[in-house]
């Protein structure tokens, strides 16, 4: 099943193995419905309910890339949510937006590129069992005053009840723990991607890293140079490290021991 | 004179980043926020997309730009104090006051903008490093991402089973003149086997570097069909968007090879 939308100027369709997934996408997204959309960008990968005990992934695509791995159906229609948020990003000011993800090292969030969330949605259990946390969006916001990454404040036109009405489509559920961003936090860390690393992390200037959120920054044009400031904060406060993330799991590792906390 | 008006007069005054030489008095535009930490800046002007770093030297020479003095002039200063050679120093000096003044961060200097970004940009973002990979050539020896450093490439997406791909194949063919020209080596990361991919690169005229991908694809290209394909930097980092179809690839091309001056992406 598939369904096309227009969010401002993006035009783009889902697709979906799953008629009640389908069914669930296009009432949440009723606001922008439209006709015959041929860009695939988004697929989604229902199993069937599983049987007690089995554990299938839904995979969330964009492109091919599978961009989200779950066991649980809630999870993957607030990570579609959360993507289909960033579309309109460059139009706002209420914080920084940065296309970045925030992932846990031994419960201490860590910034890291979202361009790797195909490599980390590959980690599957071994992440959780490793002590680190996948991030389940693809931006961030950072409050220009604090610098804190903070919730999204959802624009989108979208029920209150979508989740839930998902919940009830799809009624099974999983635990992967997946992270959200639903406070203010600190990031302990910020892991930058290079071709230039010398190990699989290398500590940085401060400045690399600040260039490298900021050519991930999509609103600029938005919040100038409050926003340049509120990135500098951020960093200032962080270690920054770069990486090839050829093996993330032994970069979250070598972070854990570098930051000094178990992952 | 409302806004508009003004903004339309200093753009009338205003020259190119390529025509500023050694005469020129780099100033900072006013409205510019700096970031300093630990002696590098990251610099931004009001109304621009797009920050830019400055290492610690940059800084140094950008603290100077106060429109008090020519290129010559502070390069003349540079050079004694440093003890370093004048021509040399005029000539990262006058690098910069370019580079700085492409990003629209000098007074009398026309920014030129970075291309309109997609509503969903795919593959890395220009200035991010291309994914690592490594893969075999038709010979089997294996190339890796950190081999093809050292100079530019145009890294292409390629199926010889796709009839865009085919379609776009002999417009390749008769830019990789140019493309060598310019020093950008065209290579093909492509699935099939050697023997269909050399029909359709003989066919084509190409004779590039064509690496296998074998059944899948590494995340290079974000996980978008062909054809698609980055200009990749020496540093190996993604000079352009992912430029993606049968239509932009080719005009990406033809940046690359000098046919056509922007790299915006229709």
């Amino acid at each position: 099943m598939s369904a096309s939308f227009a969010i401002g100027d993006a035009r783009f369709a889902i697709r979906s193995t799953s008629h009640a997934f389908g069914e669930w996408v296009t009432e949440a997204l009723g606001a922008y419905g439209v006709e015959d959309v041929e860009d695939f960008v988004y697929s989604v990968v229902v199993p069937e309910p599983p049987a007690r005990g089995a554990k299938e992934f839904l995979i969330l695509y964009r492109g091919s890339s599978a961009m989200v791995r779950t066991l649980d159906p809630v999870t993957l229609g607030r990570s579609l949510l959360a993507e289909l948020e960033t579309v309109r990003f460059h139009e706002r000011d209420d914080a920084v937006y940065v296309m970045a993800s925030v992932g846990e090292v031994g419960g201490v969030p860590i910034l890291i590129p979202s361009s790797i969330l195909p490599k980390l949605a590959k980690l599957g259990r071994r992440a959780s069992r490793s002590g680190f946390r996948i991030p389940g969006q693809r931006a961030v916001a950072i409050d220009i005053e604090t610098a804190t990454i903070m919730p999204i404040d959802h624009a989108l036109d979208v029920p209150d009840s979508a989740l839930e009405r998902l919940a009830a489509a799809l009624p099974w559920q999983g635990t992967d723990g997946l992270c959200f961003t639903d406070e203010s936090v600190h990031v302990g860390a910020l892991v930058v991607a290079s071709t230039d690393a010398e190990s699989s992390l290398d500590p940085v200037r401060k400045a690399y890293g600040l260039a490298a959120l900021t050519s991930s920054t999509v609103n600029f044009q938005r919040v100038g140079g409050r926003g340049l400031e509120a990135l500098g904060r951020l960093v200032e406060r962080a270690p920054v490290y770069r990486s090839t993330w050829t093996d993330p799991a032994d970069v979250f590792s070598r972070l854990g021991d570098a930051i000094g906390v178990g992952s | 004179m409302s806004s508009k008006a003004r903004a339309r007069a200093e753009a009338a005054d205003e020259i190119s980043a390529d025509l500023i030489d050694v005469t020129f008095v780099p100033e900072k535009r006013d409205d510019v926020t700096e970031v300093v930490l630990e002696g590098e800046a990251v610099v931004l002007a009001e109304g621009r997309a797009t920050a830019h770093y400055l290492n610690e030297m940059g800084t140094l020479v950008w603290s100077t730009f106060d429109g008090s003095a020519t290129i010559d002039e502070l390069a003349a200063d540079f050079a004694s104090a440093f003890g370093a050679d004048a021509d040399v120093v005029g000539g990262d000096i006058l690098s910069l006051a370019r580079d700085v003044g492409r990003a629209g961060l000098l007074v009398g200097v026309s920014h030129e903008p970075p291309p309109e970004p997609s509503p969903f940009p795919m593959g890395v973002a220009a200035g991010e490093p291309i994914p690592p990979f490594e893969l075999p050539d038709a010979e089997g020896r294996t190339v890796s991402s950190a081999d093809l450093r050292g100079h530019q490439l145009l890294l292409v997406n390629w199926s010889p089973r796709c009839g865009f791909c085919l379609r776009i194949g002999a417009e390749l063919g008769s830019l990789q003149a140019g493309l060598d020209d310019h020093g950008v080596e065209l290579v093909f990361l492509t699935i099939g086997e050697a023997e269909e991919n050399r029909a359709v690169f003989d066919e084509a005229g190409l004779r590039a570097k064509v690496l296998f991908v074998g059944a899948q694809m590494p995340d290079v290209f974000g996980g978008v069909g062909t054809p698609s394909a980055y200009l990749v930097d020496e540093e190996g980092r993604a000079a352009s968007p992912l430029t993606i179809g049968a239509d932009l690839v080719p005009s990406l091309a033809r940046s690359a090879a000098g046919r056509e001056i922007s790299l915006t992406q229709r």
